[in-house]
């Protein structure tokens, strides 16, 4: 039995593999299912890592790229839904580039809550089991998080160079970017027009 | 726009594990921004029996003031009211997930309290979240005797008959134009007047008894027909000097002596008797009998008649207070 569904799963592997391979061959970064054995009983795992271009030498991710990343995986069934609406998203442990180590974000699945995070291993989507308030993020009307704190360089690096903090967190929801920080015991936050780049 | 906060507990420690920073991270949007369920009345007004009952824990006042704490929420799943929650309890209502993860999650008020829920958090593999917001005080009365000692009888009067009263005047309370974290809301909070002083502020040589002989409702004009004399401690809270009292028979033998009292309290549980009636007006009376014994002057003694509502002095209005939420996972 055991040989039996093995053989079933690699006959579907097989069969996924090829269909990935004559689809669209512009969006080589997702991996395609690759299902494993555990315990005795089959499941699939999802596996759409991220490309290793879009990860910083520190193992750092940006958010165009999980973006990017994020349609990939919804138009290649890697994710359970097809419509998602953004309505937070958090970069944990941002760089002086707005590259986060962890993006996670709280949004809409077809109407329901759940929680989504980006790390090198690709999406991921977890239950959201309450309410999540805010207004849909426009994740093209948005200013990347590069571009953000290139245009406030002087007041961002001062905060993050090491003199200040040496760990701040990115989150965005309601058209405001907020860069949260620690300097000397207290925690303070920048807030910006996530549109503009204005600081507000 | 640099907002200061209040220190961190956990600032600079680094999340661990990816995992765990987004299980911490759902808690904390969850806490912070979520007014739990069931939410109107919410979850922490339930009898402790009925814990049960509770769906998920959320700490904001409303689903439309994400970020903004209720303090009898944040007392209430800090174990600081009538509730005794489990990690358990945590875990099934705050955390979620099907693993049984260890958890500390943290609230500093700024120049207040820390409350803390969980077990003391590891060196390293854990998911770290930090969340920053308000928590909004629960507006109160407080009538200090020693400004309110002013009435007066002339030298020949041996008694009065006498009151101190609190107006709701609903229409005016729930005022929709006033932002929900500012507005006094009697039909989801309690409403507390809190007399002090008050023995200390008579003229003791003058008055030989002072006796509060009961406590009624009025509605619009008219009285509340009720069972005065008997404990409702589901809609409301009597106390002089900490000793709990039913609202009072009319027989003399219930009164209460005010002679060497000083603390009055009177505390009513949402929603408060009639608040569903916007445009209804609700008058709590405390009658009260003064006994005059000195015959040489005028006697003072205390009584009034207060609007609990917005721009009186007795009167501490909603405010709100920094606060750091920290959730450690793992």
């Amino acid at each position: 039995m055991r040989f039996q569904s093995v053989f079933v799963v690699l006959i579907i592997a097989a069969t996924v593999f090829v269909c990935g391979c004559t689809g669209d061959g512009t969006k080589p970064q997702s991996q395609p299912f690759i299902p494993a054995e555990t315990e005795g009983s089959v499941y699939l795992a999802y596996l759409n890592q991220t490309p290793d271009y879009l990860i910083t030498d520190d193992g750092r991710l940006n958010l165009k790229g999980a973006f990017t990343v994020f349609e990939n995986s919804v138009e290649d069934g890697y994710l359970p839904g097809e419509n998602y609406s953004f309505r937070i998203i958090r970069g944990i442990n941002t760089d002086i580039n707005g590259n986060c180590e962890t993006w996670v974000a709280g949004a809409l699945r077809d109407g329901e809550e759940v929680l989504l995070r980006y790390t090198s291993s690709g999406w991921s989507e977890d239950s959201w089991p309450g309410g999540l308030e805010g207004d849909e993020i426009d994740t093209e009307g948005i200013i990347m998080p590069f571009e953000l704190f290139n245009k406030n360089s002087v007041l961002i690096s001062k905060v993050l160079n090491g003199t200040i903090s040496n760990y701040a967190d990115l989150e965005i929801r309601s058209d405001i970017y907020t860069i949260t920080y620690s300097d000397g015991g207290s925690l303070k936050s920048l807030r910006f027009d996530s549109k503009t780049g204005d600081v507000i | 726009m640099v907002i200061n906060i209040v220190p961190g507990l956990f600032v600079g420690i680094k999340g661990a594990d990816i995992d765990y920073d987004a299980v911490a991270y759902r808690t904390s949007v969850i806490l912070m921004e979520d007014p739990g369920s069931p939410s109107d009345p919410g979850w922490e007004y339930l009898e402790s029996s009925d814990k049960s009952d509770i769906e998920r824990f959320g700490l904001s006042l409303s689903s439309e003031s994400p970020a903004i704490l209720s303090e009898k929420k944040v007392t209430g799943f800090f174990n600081q009211g009538n509730f005794e929650f489990t990690d358990g309890d945590y875990r099934d209502l705050a955390i979620f997930g099907e693993i049984d993860y260890n958890f500390n999650i943290s609230l500093k008020v700024t120049d207040g309290p820390v409350y803390y829920a969980g077990s003391p958090v590891p060196g390293t593999g854990y998911g770290y979240m930090r969340r920053l917001g308000l928590i909004r005080n629960t507006p109160s009365a407080e009538i200090d005797c020693g400004e309110y000692n002013t009435s007066t009888v002339d030298v020949n009067t041996t008694s009065v008959n006498t009151g101190i009263s609190f107006l709701f005047d609903y229409d005016e309370i729930i005022n929709a134009e006033i932002p929900v974290e500012y507005r006094i809301n009697p039909l989801s909070e309690s409403a507390a007047f809190d007399i002090m002083n008050f023995s200390s502020s008579l003229n003791i040589s003058d008055v030989s008894s002072v006796k509060l002989t009961k406590v009624r409702y009025y509605k619009d004009g008219s009285l509340v027909p009720l069972n005065y004399d008997r404990f409702e401690n589901d809609t409301y809270l009597f106390s002089v000097d900490g000793v709990n009292y039913t609202m009072g028979s009319d027989l003399s033998a219930d009164d209460i002596d005010l002679l060497n009292s000083d603390n009055i309290s009177y505390l009513m549980f949402p929603p408060t008797p009639f608040s569903s009636q916007a445009d209804s007006e609700l008058k709590v009376v405390m009658n009260i009998t003064y006994e005059f014994s000195g015959n040489s002057h005028d006697h003072s003694y205390i009584s009034g008649d207060f609007v609990y509502g917005y721009g009186y002095d007795y009167v501490a209005e909603p405010y709100l207070t920094p606060v750091v939420l920290e959730v450690a996972i793992w």
